[in-house]
């Protein structure tokens, strides 16, 4: 009888060597899968952050340089006694406007910290330091037990301990994800109707400062009886090709909704590849248009 | 409708008017204008673009408050990550579990 139950179990025991492997391969695969998600939503979140923190800087230049393209065009039909008057408002306005769009960016940077906080997880070592370690802890007992040695059971308990770690890693990104998906859903559509808002005002921004910069260097000049100044064609030519980057400002608006599509995505567990590549895609999209904006923006003061 | 959807709408208009204005076509019908109207036409160009920066500051200052009002949340995700990182890569916890996982594998071993 005892026999036959020690047969029974032995049965059993290659039973879970065959098992254990391959629930642990299993499982394994749907842990780092979700892992991989929520380490892309989080990298798409820290660039995205990045991205939008260059163009509030080039919302705040282009407002100032637009706003000076209009004080120079109107200065001199404008009466003496009104321009310091015009000018002091102004500048009082546009710090305003440099304080409120730095308040944007330093929540910005909280919300970075957050995405970075999230990744730090996703990215974490300790299912596979756990494997090492009971690796070696194994590698020690079967040192003293020949019949541990022996166990079909010995190349089952690092992937198994690896297993057990990684589920602790997903059940904490997938509990952050339950008590904070309101307020990531409620951000991120605040930032698409923000950067909505700072798009239009940016190109308008914009729009004004190569209108002034036109008429001021090309159109007016021109028309004048007196020589064109040298840099003339060479003016004409960065105010038209200009243009064309003052048209793509909304990019940041797409942008956090693509990042706003994910983090839904992220939810329903189908955030793959493909729409991360995408995602980065329209965050990249972002980030080159406020480099292209920055020489604009200069031309422009 | 809400104040700041307003100011948001005129601001739009306004942002559109400021363009117009600013038109090189625009300016080059202004400068052929009298003194009068030239006048004239750089006090409305300085007055819509005063009362687009004064909505702007309102339109942003309003959506800066909104993101703030969000902010406790993101700090609060900060803080459980953090501290449950630190729980996830204790060492103490990693042997533990390998600990477990080695009772385990003893006992159905000594079975055998």
């Amino acid at each position: 009888m005892r026999r036959l139950e020690s047969q029974s179990l032995a049965g059993a025991v290659r039973a879970m060597a065959v098992v254990v492997p391959l629930l642990a391969a299993g499982g394994a695969a749907g842990c780092a899968a979700r892992t991989t998600q929520f380490h892309d939503f989080a990298t798409a979140g820290v660039t995205y952050v990045k991205a939008s923190d260059a163009v509030l800087e080039e919302a705040g230049t282009a407002a100032i340089g637009a706003d000076s393209g209009i004080l120079i065009s109107a200065r001199p039909n404008t009466p003496v006694g009104e321009r310091a008057n015009r000018v002091l408002a102004a500048n009082k306005l546009l710090k305003d406007r440099v304080a409120i769009l730095r308040d944007i960016r330093r929540h910005g940077r909280v919300l970075q910290r957050y995405f970075e906080a999230l990744a730090s997880i996703a990215d974490s070592k300790a299912p596979e330091s756990a494997a090492k370690a009971a690796e070696s802890a194994f590698g020690a007992l079967a040192g003293l037990s020949a019949s541990i040695k022996a166990s079909p059971l010995a190349p089952v308990v690092p992937g198994l301990t690896k297993l057990i770690v990684g589920s602790f890693k997903v059940r904490i990104l997938e509990d952050e994800l339950h008590k904070r998906a309101d307020a990531i859903a409620a951000e991120l559509a605040l930032q698409e109707a923000a950067f909505a808002k700072v798009g239009e005002v940016l190109q308008t921004d914009l729009r004004v400062q190569l209108n002034t910069l036109e008429s001021r260097q090309v159109v007016q000049p021109f028309a004048a009886d007196a020589a064109l100044p040298k840099e003339w064609a060479q003016v004409r030519e960065q105010v038209i090709t200009a243009s064309a980057a003052s048209a793509a400002a909304s990019a940041g608006a797409r942008a956090a909704g693509a990042l706003r599509q994910a983090f839904e995505a992220v939810v329903a567990n189908r955030f793959d590849r493909a729409a991360f590549t995408s995602l980065l895609d329209d965050i990249g999209e972002m980030l080159t248009i406020a480099e292209q904006l920055a020489p604009a923006a200069r031309e422009g003061e | 409708m809400e104040m700041i959807a307003l100011y948001s709408k005129i601001l739009s208009q306004l942002n559109e008017t400021i363009v117009a204005m600013t038109e090189p076509a625009f300016d080059a019908l202004m400068q052929a204008g009298t003194v009068e109207q030239r006048r004239r036409a750089a006090r409305e160009l300085l007055d819509v673009q005063h009362a687009r920066l004064v909505l702007g500051n309102m339109v942003l200052a309003d959506i800066a408050a909104r993101l703030k009002e969000n902010e406790r949340a993101f700090l609060d995700g900060i803080a459980s990550l953090d501290e449950a990182l630190e729980r996830l890569e204790d060492i103490e916890a990693i042997l533990g579990t390998v600990s477990t996982v080695l009772k385990i594998v003893g006992r159905v071993v000594t079975l055998l």
